[in-house]
């Protein structure tokens, strides 16, 4: 009797079950399409040879598919598969990523948000200077109205080899060369924490972050590098159109070659960037951006000292220029950038969408060491290595149909003015791009 | 009788858990045309004092403006304002007010009441504006905070807290930005049409490689949102 009653009640909970599944599945949105991209490039990048004509070609397939999600929230699935071609590899398949998305309004009191990501998407630290690329793995966040705590766990070992740009020491370049044996990039493992405190003393946003990141490599004779960053970000306006940001980047790692001891490690980067931003003057954008970071020190001439100052290491390489892209070790760089769109206003939308930009930027060395991206004169004293000079422009000529074209220049310095050797020829690139969705 | 009675007792708790009282909007002042219909019925004119009722629908014309008085909030309505009044009630001490502004724009001071909890949203086609704070501005798409942090929320449910001195768009592709990252990215142009394009980018990365022109070189991953006046 008891269990004919059981089952009376279960029913009726069955049916209810049964009706808010139709019901959530129903409020489910589905939305899918596709990308078509053409990237042509022509360009010299390496001295000593002849310019290059590079092409990449992708069509990518992507959905996303949402439905409401305990009370008020709401929780989504997306993902985006792509074929590649370029000139050295006729097909390439990849995951571009794949993630699922929760958004729990109040689940951490009445004024907070919680929101939970978990499969392959981006991750990035405020600077996005120590890592900024997609990976593997889960980041919680919680929102309160006066600060923002994130937290992720990250494993980059399952991206393709030719898509990882997780690159820290030799042997991980090397491995980027050799794609017949390395199907997937370097295993690293990636912690992050980040509080952000907002409105803070006329301080828009101040951000405290730290990221640990530990070598994955296996076998003994392979170099190990695990490396920690704390860093601290500060944003703020000034006045009602000029932004100013600053950030400083500590790195501390430890060096494990084989049959050696640990080496200790310290670097460090720090930028500040000016933005300046007027939409009633054709939506013109002027920037001005610095950074530095030392240069390596070679601590072992210091008996007993097992610290070694070295350039900045980053979890993954930032991209600073269009022609070349140094690496962080004895590198100040300064960049000045405007762009505007000539046609902003007019009552031809097709263009007004169209924006021109031009910018210039100027390397230097922060100490007079040879430099690991550009042959540097070893009798030179003089910090200037080069300066680049970028003028293109974007248009979208529909709201599905895209062009742009970046041109850039970099003029190394050598002779009394500059630091690189004479006789390096000035490099060079034309790149047009073409997206059109579907 | 004692367990009747606490049965009794019992239900009438239980009863007033759900029980909801449903407010009303009202006309504090108005110039011009203001006109409001509940369900399909006529447009009415209104007038000072009058109660609007919840599922009415609010309309203002050219040169027209209201004032309306809900719960804690004062909304001043502009002129060429079209919105409805879709949830109005308090339950348990918790002001629910939804509302779904179909046009036009509407500024909204929600005052902080002791022992009443706001729970209010602004809804557009694009986007839900929240109360976190007290003074905003918002239509369709736009969203200013004069005093106070609004938790706006697009079509896809992401979302970001607006703080005070920021606004913020919601965009199509789902996308919500703040600070000088909002308004670089309603200058901005990419030739990127990928809706989900670009590997997150921080303050200083962002314009150093001039994301909006290069294609990600890790393919076409998810710019969710970007979060706080300088990118988070």
């Amino acid at each position: 009797m008891k269990h004919a009653g059981t089952i009376k009640l279960i029913r009726p909970l069955a049916l209810f079950a049964f009706i808010l599944a139709g019901a959530a599945l129903s409020a489910a949105d589905f939305d899918f399409g596709a990308t078509l991209h053409n990237g042509t490039a022509f360009e010299k990048q390496v001295q000593g040879e002849n310019a290059a004509l590079n092409q990449q070609d992708s069509a990518a397939l992507w959905f996303e598919t949402g439905a409401p999600f305990s009370g008020s929230g709401r929780i989504s699935l997306a993902g985006q598969l792509a074929y590649e071609f370029t000139n050295n590899r006729a097909m390439l398949f990849n995951l571009d990523y794949f993630r699922v998305f929760g958004w729990m309004p109040g689940a951490l009191g009445t004024t907070s948000v919680l929101e939970f990501t978990a499969g392959r998407f981006p991750f990035a630290d405020p600077s996005a200077m120590i890592l900024n690329h997609t990976a593997d793995g889960v980041k919680v966040r919680a929102l309160y109205p006066s600060f923002v705590l994130d937290f992720s766990g990250a494993y980059t070992g399952l991206l393709l080899n030719p898509k990882s740009e997780i690159r820290m020491t030799a042997e991980d370049w090397s491995d980027k060369a050799n794609e017949t044996d390395n199907a997937f990039g370097p295993k690293r493992i990636i912690a992050d924490a980040t509080i952000s405190f907002l409105d803070l003393g006329g301080v828009n946003n101040l951000s405290l972050y730290g990221i640990a990141q530990f070598d994955g490599r296996s076998g003994s004779k392979s170099t190990k590098i695990d490396t920690q960053y704390l860093g601290i970000s500060v944003s703020r306006l000034i006045g009602s159109n000029a932004y100013s940001d600053f950030f400083f980047n500590a790195e501390m790692g430890q060096i494990k070659a084989p049959d050696q001891k640990t080496r200790l490690t310290a670097g460090f980067l720090t930028g500040m960037k000016l933005k300046y931003i007027r939409e009633d003057w054709k939506a013109s954008l002027f920037e001005f951006g610095l950074l530095a970071a030392p240069p390596d020190f070679d601590t072992s001439l210091i008996k007993g000292v097992n610290v070694g100052v070295i350039g900045y290491l980053p979890v993954s390489q930032p991209s600073l220029g269009i022609n070349v892209s140094p690496q962080m070790n004895a590198l100040a760089l300064a960049e000045a950038k405007y762009s505007f769109r000539p046609f902003m206003g007019s009552a031809n939308l097709a263009a007004s969408r169209f924006q021109a930009d031009i910018a210039g930027r100027a390397y230097f060395r922060t100490w007079s060491v040879g430099v690991n991206w550009i042959g540097t004169d070893p009798a030179s004293d003089s910090l200037f290595i080069g300066s680049e000079l970028e003028c293109g422009f974007n248009w979208r000529i529909l709201s599905d149909v895209g062009i742009g074209l970046d041109s850039a220049v970099f003029l190394p310095a050598s002779g009394s003015a500059g630091a690189v050797v004479s006789g390096m020829d000035p490099m060079w690139t034309v790149r047009l791009d073409l997206s059109v969705s579907l | 009788m004692k367990k009747g009675l606490f049965l009794l007792l019992l239900a009438l708790a239980a009863l007033s858990g759900v029980c909801a009282v449903e407010q009303s909007a009202l006309v504090k002042s108005f110039s011009g045309k203001v006109e409001y219909r509940t369900g399909n019925s006529s447009w009415k004119p209104v007038n000072e004092g009058l109660k609007i009722p919840l599922g009415s629908t609010i309309s203002t014309g050219f040169d027209s403006k209201t004032v309306l008085e809900i719960g804690t909030a004062t909304l001043s309505v502009a002129a060429l304002t079209r919105m409805a009044i879709t949830d109005l009630v308090e339950q348990n001490g918790v002001v629910s007010t939804k509302l779904n502004l179909q046009i036009g724009k509407v500024k909204t001071q929600v005052k902080k009441v002791e022992g009443i909890q706001n729970n209010f949203i602004i809804k557009s086609p694009v986007t839900t504006a929240s109360v976190r704070g007290t003074i905003f501005d918002f239509d369709p798409v736009n969203l200013t905070v004069e005093e106070g942090i609004v938790l706006i929320t697009d079509q896809y449910n992401q979302s970001l807290l607006v703080h005070k001195r920021e606004s913020s768009v919601g965009r199509d592709a789902g996308e919500i930005l703040g600070g000088s990252a909002e308004r670089e990215a309603n200058m901005l142009i990419s030739w990127n049409t990928a809706g989900m394009g670009g590997p997150q980018t921080g303050a200083f990365n962002q314009g150093m490689e001039s994301p909006s022109k290069k294609d990600s070189q890790f393919g076409s991953a998810t710019i969710r949102w970007v979060y706080s006046p300088n990118l988070n």
